[in-house]
């Protein structure tokens, strides 16, 4: 005989673990997406810490990765418009931030849209699966450690710190 | 009892590792299968206790195990069957009608 309290309880555990499998299914499928942005923010920081025409690696490896993350998302049914709606008012959002806030120079910029991204996966996190949290936290540290204290080095603690932490992040996701 | 609903427990399905593992491979869309190691994950068990339960599941008809060689290693995948979802799915809403009636006594 199963009482209400059993059943309660069971039906609890049924809802945790569908939860938990979503979370799950989403790492598997963010795993990709992140290694690919964190080849580009390590080759892209590297080429601009190395020589000052460096900074072309930019344009040409974030349009890389946007196909990148468009084409795996499509391969696992997310073709949903609220993800590139989300993702082109976060775009806007950082632009608007620049330009209002009068922010210049290279290192400032990228600080500050590093930052950004940082927030974008601790938000995730807090929303979707903890793993993105930490990645989020990760990013952040490398961008204040590197701003704060070795600001000369900024772009080497971006690219090895703030890249390779998504490298191994996604090689970790992918592992879940 | 409404039809859909079990009239009595199933006790397979009621374990409450069997519960995980049911409702872990019910959520995954378009029956696909899910790796072992991921099932682990998600169910919080570890790999003796899922895997005796797993036996258990489809010796019953309810899941459906595929083991793929990979190398020198084998990827074991797992599936749940039409009847594991009548048996999930009907062990749920014979739960619910439990907490729905119970419910109901309290008014």
């Amino acid at each position: 005989m199963i009482g209400e309290e059993d059943a309660a309880s069971a039906l609890d555990a049924v809802d945790r673990t569908r939860s938990r499998a979503v979370e799950f299914r989403a790492y598997a499928h963010a795993g990709d997406i992140v290694i690919g942005w964190g080849l580009v923010w390590l080759i892209a920081n590297l080429a601009s810490y190395a020589s000052p025409g460096g900074t072309l690696a930019w344009p040409v490896g974030i349009l890389l990765a946007t196909l990148w993350s468009i084409w795996r998302g499509r391969r696992h049914g997310k073709g949903d418009w609220r993800g590139a709606a989300t993702g082109v008012t976060i775009v806007a959002l950082v632009v608007l931030v620049l330009q209002i806030a009068g922010v210049d120079g290279a290192a400032r910029s990228n600080a500050l849209i590093s930052i950004f991204v940082a927030a974008m996966y601790v938000f995730q996190g807090i929303w979707w699966g903890r793993r993105f949290a930490w990645i989020g936290l990760v990013i952040a540290a490398c961008v204040i450690g590197g701003w704060f204290f070795d600001r000369a080095h900024l772009e080497l603690w971006l690219g090895v710190g703030g890249g390779g932490a998504l490298i191994v992040s996604g090689l970790w996701l992918k592992r879940a | 009892m409404s039809p859909g609903i079990n009239e009595a427990p199933d006790e397979i399905v009621h374990q409450s590792t069997r519960l995980r593992i049911l409702a872990a491979l019910d959520a995954e869309p378009d029956d696909a299968p899910l790796d072992f190691v991921r099932l682990k994950s998600v169910v919080e068990a570890t790999d003796g206790n899922l895997g005796a339960h797993l036996t258990t599941l489809e010796k019953a008809g309810y899941v459906a195990v595929d083991k793929q060689p990979v190398g020198k290693r084998t990827r074991t995948l797992v599936s749940i069957t039409s009847a594991g979802r009548k048996a999930f799915l009907g062990h749920l809403a014979f739960l619910k009608a439990i907490v729905d009636q119970a419910k109901i006594g309290e008014r």
